[in-house]
């Protein structure tokens, strides 16, 4: 998915109908929307509703001629969204405590997509490569989804050493993508 | 926040760490929304995330676990010989029970590589909760016989055996069975303990059912 700063142009293409900018739209930000919503603690049966409000809202805003800066329109598209939600927590409490994520490790989770199976075998690969406790304390914190703090007391380690190592296996793993050709057939 | 403060937090990182208040969360997402680096950055460790809870580390390969009663039989009587200088001529010169060959084989291997008695800990649910881990000597092959209660949410379950400082040591797949005995190196002195995960039918992350700690104190 191509990451670019938005601007006006984008908005006017929207708004006229254009289908390269309308796809990219509908594809772009479920991905992110689903981690923000994550990390209100929506529960997961209604994120996806949630999202899709979202998007028809900043349609119809587009539509209306309503965004007045289109280098700010990811902000106003965050924004909406987490409009949409809190409403959503007045009408409805079937909501969970951060933490409670269980739901999200199902094999049908929508998020999965925008994981592709060359991305998943650069991240094993960079796993295999970690050392083995850097990779168990990485494993504790993506696969367990446990507290930070118990991990971190779990291993002997602090917060900021987790931010290190969960930095250096993202930079390796992007920097292994971004090598593959199948990632940038031109190169 | 702008790029460089953004930059300059950590945000990324805390951000998917979950160390961030709701309000601060906010003030990123409004910025990272905008922001194509933090944009790649944030969706790199989301797919970091899922490939890593999708990952599941080859098991090192360890001997199959034998039937309770047979390893019961014959062990100590093989191990016993092999002390005694019989270990050149192999159980499966006396035992050769073609239904028995893997294990036959495995028990060989146990002669050969642990050249000792077995310290043995019961792993049950009446020894989970007790006031003190069991402690061990080191310098002698562990045989831990886990009991495990099935349910009917998994299908089979693995042993996880974590030493000093969480370092796994080793995974043994467990079939959804009774009890298990599952042999260990010796090990050196230190706290360890033996996680067993049942793997779920629906295919989710596994699920932490028994944790039984143990020492292992000098010899």
């Amino acid at each position: 998915m191509d990451h670019f700063p938005f601007d006006d142009d984008y908005v006017r293409r929207l708004r006229d109908g254009d289908r390269f900018t309308g796809e990219h739209f509908g594809s772009y930000f479920p991905p992110m929307l689903r981690i923000v919503l994550r990390g209100m603690g929506v529960h997961a049966d209604t994120i996806e509703d949630i999202i899709q409000e979202t998007l028809m809202r900043v349609l119809a805003a587009v539509q209306a001629d309503k965004i007045r800066d289109g280098h700010a329109f990811g902000g106003f598209v965050v924004t909406v969204c987490r409009n949409t939600a809190q409403e959503g927590f007045r009408k409805n409490p079937k909501t969970e405590s951060i933490g409670e994520r269980d739901v999200w490790s199902s094999r049908d989770d929508p998020q999965r997509e925008i994981l592709s199976r060359e991305e998943a075998r650069h991240v094993r690969d960079v796993l295999l490569e970690m050392k083995p406790r850097d990779a168990e304390i990485l494993r504790a914190v993506c696969l367990e989804e446990r507290d930070k703090d118990e991990v971190c007391r779990t291993f002997g380690i602090d917060r900021a050493y987790l931010r290190v190592l969960i930095h250096r296996a993202k930079e390796e793993f992007r920097k292994r993508a971004e090598r593959d050709p199948l990632f940038f057939p031109d190169h | 926040m702008d790029h460089h403060s953004a930059i300059d937090s950590q945000a990324a990182e805390r951000y998917t760490l979950a160390e961030m208040n709701q309000a601060e969360r906010a003030d990123f997402e409004m910025h990272y929304f905008d922001c194509t680096v933090c944009t790649a950055d944030v969706l790199a460790y989301e797919k970091l995330r899922m490939a890593v809870r999708d990952w599941n580390p080859k098991p090192v390969p360890v001997p199959v676990p034998v039937p309770p009663d047979l390893l019961r039989r014959i062990a100590p009587w093989a191990i016993a010989a092999s002390i005694a200088g019989w270990g050149c001529v192999g159980i499966d010169h006396v035992v050769t029970l073609p239904q028995y060959a893997a294990q036959v084989h495995y028990l060989n291997n146990l002669v050969d590589q642990f050249r000792g008695v077995p310290e043995q800990i019961e792993m049950t649910p009446g020894t989970r909760s007790a006031a003190m881990p069991p402690n061990v000597k080191s310098g002698r092959p562990l045989l831990l016989n886990v009991e495990i209660l099935p349910h009917e949410d998994y299908v089979s379950y693995r042993g996880v055996l974590y030493g000093p400082g969480n370092a796994m040591i080793q995974t043994t797949p467990i079939a959804v069975d009774t009890t298990v005995p599952v042999v260990v190196r010796p090990l050196p002195a230190g706290s360890y303990k033996m996680v067993i995960e049942g793997v779920r039918k629906d295919g989710n992350r596994p699920k932490i059912t028994a944790t039984y700690p143990f020492v292992v104190s000098g010899s």
